[in-house]
């Protein structure tokens, strides 16, 4: 019975897809002190014109885990970008962009995107 | 007889081309083109007034609000199979030795708690009880095959001077190769802050004495 319950533990876990997150401070230039509400982060695609200071360049990958697992999708990079951003304090994260979905080494189907988490000055 | 032909040399190297080839090719995901660097000058802007309704056609866009608890450096996630696979490449001999005897029960310790060890080291404590868990049902696989297979040789009842117990082996192979694979490719990862965020300075806004607001910048050292 014990072992019935691990295995559906096992299986269940392989469904949500895996998040993999590699933030990049190259051309960050400030830290904000407090966090922010993630999901009130704006996510813009272009770059905008108010003046503002970058926390970091946010890198997400999502995985499909196994053969039966979730398939990836843009929402869910979305919301890692924006809870990512939210505990870095920022207040929007422009450029976002999205890879091309597809196979790579570690998963079946594999989707990337990145942004730049900024706080307005 | 030991010595292999040059032809048979490059045989091989080719093979090991072709196969990179399409692994390389297989990979069809592809990254979202690179940020630029980062902007430094921005159009002047009239200051903000609270006061003053946004003009017509005007897009506001509402920040989030700061919340009470401090902020944290980003999360980076890493990979360290390389340790785990090297674990598994250690204790794979033991672990068949112990197949053979199984009463020197030592010689399936390095299998049962080099990954868990690993995983505990890098602070992965769920990680290192999956992987203990894994690896004990590993060795209780291994341990039925280890009957499994003189039975196996014994219905054939044959009298053959070689049996192989294809059947057990391959269940084996399964046991053995699904927890070095769960372990290298699901458990084998952990996630720490980025080292170089505490370095980035802390720019804060403060009131003066005439209402105007100040910039003012910190940072840690």
């Amino acid at each position: 019975m014990r072992a019935l319950a691990l295995l559906l533990a096992v299986a269940c876990a392989g469904c949500a897809p895996e998040i993999w997150l590699a933030p990049d401070l190259r051309y960050a230039n400030a830290r904000a002190a407090h966090q922010t509400t993630g999901a009130q982060v704006a996510l813009v695609t272009t770059d905008v014109d108010q003046a503002y200071d970058v926390l970091a360049d946010l890198e997400v990958i999502v995985r499909q885990r196994g053969t039966f697992g979730d398939k990836p999708t843009q929402a869910i990079v979305e919301a890692a970008l924006r809870e990512q951003a939210g505990r870095l304090g920022a207040h929007a994260v422009i450029l976002v962009a999205f890879g091309q979905m597809g196979s790579s080494w570690w998963s079946y189907n594999e989707l990337r995107g990145h942004g730049r988490a900024v706080r307005f000055r | 007889m030991g010595v292999r032909s040059g032809s048979a040399d490059r045989r091989c190297a080719g093979v090991a081309a072709a196969c990179l080839a399409i692994a390389g090719v297989a990979c069809t995901a592809t990254s979202p083109p690179p940020l630029p660097p980062r902007r430094v000058a921005f159009p002047e802007q009239a200051p903000a007034s609270s006061s003053s309704p946004p003009a017509a056609g005007e897009t506001v866009v509402t920040w989030p609000r700061d919340l009470p608890a401090a902020a944290e450096a980003p999360s980076r996630d890493e990979r360290y199979f390389g340790w785990t696979l090297a674990a598994d490449a250690v204790s794979i001999v033991p672990l068949i030795v112990w197949a053979g005897h199984p009463e020197k029960f030592y010689y399936a310790a390095p299998a049962l708690l080099l990954s868990p060890a690993i995983h505990a080291l890098h602070g992965e404590n769920r990680s290192a009880a999956i992987s203990f868990m894994m690896r004990t049902a590993m060795l209780g696989l291994v341990y039925l095959a280890s009957f499994t297979a003189d039975q196996e040789c014994h219905s054939q009842g044959s009298g053959d001077y070689i049996c192989i117990p294809i059947g057990t082996l391959l269940l084996l192979e399964l046991g053995i190769v699904m927890p070095i694979v769960i372990d290298s490719t699901w458990l084998a990862r952990t996630s720490r802050p980025a080292s170089e965020w505490y370095r980035l300075p802390l720019p804060g806004a403060t009131a003066g004495t005439n209402g105007a607001h100040l910039f003012t910048l910190t940072a840690r050292f």
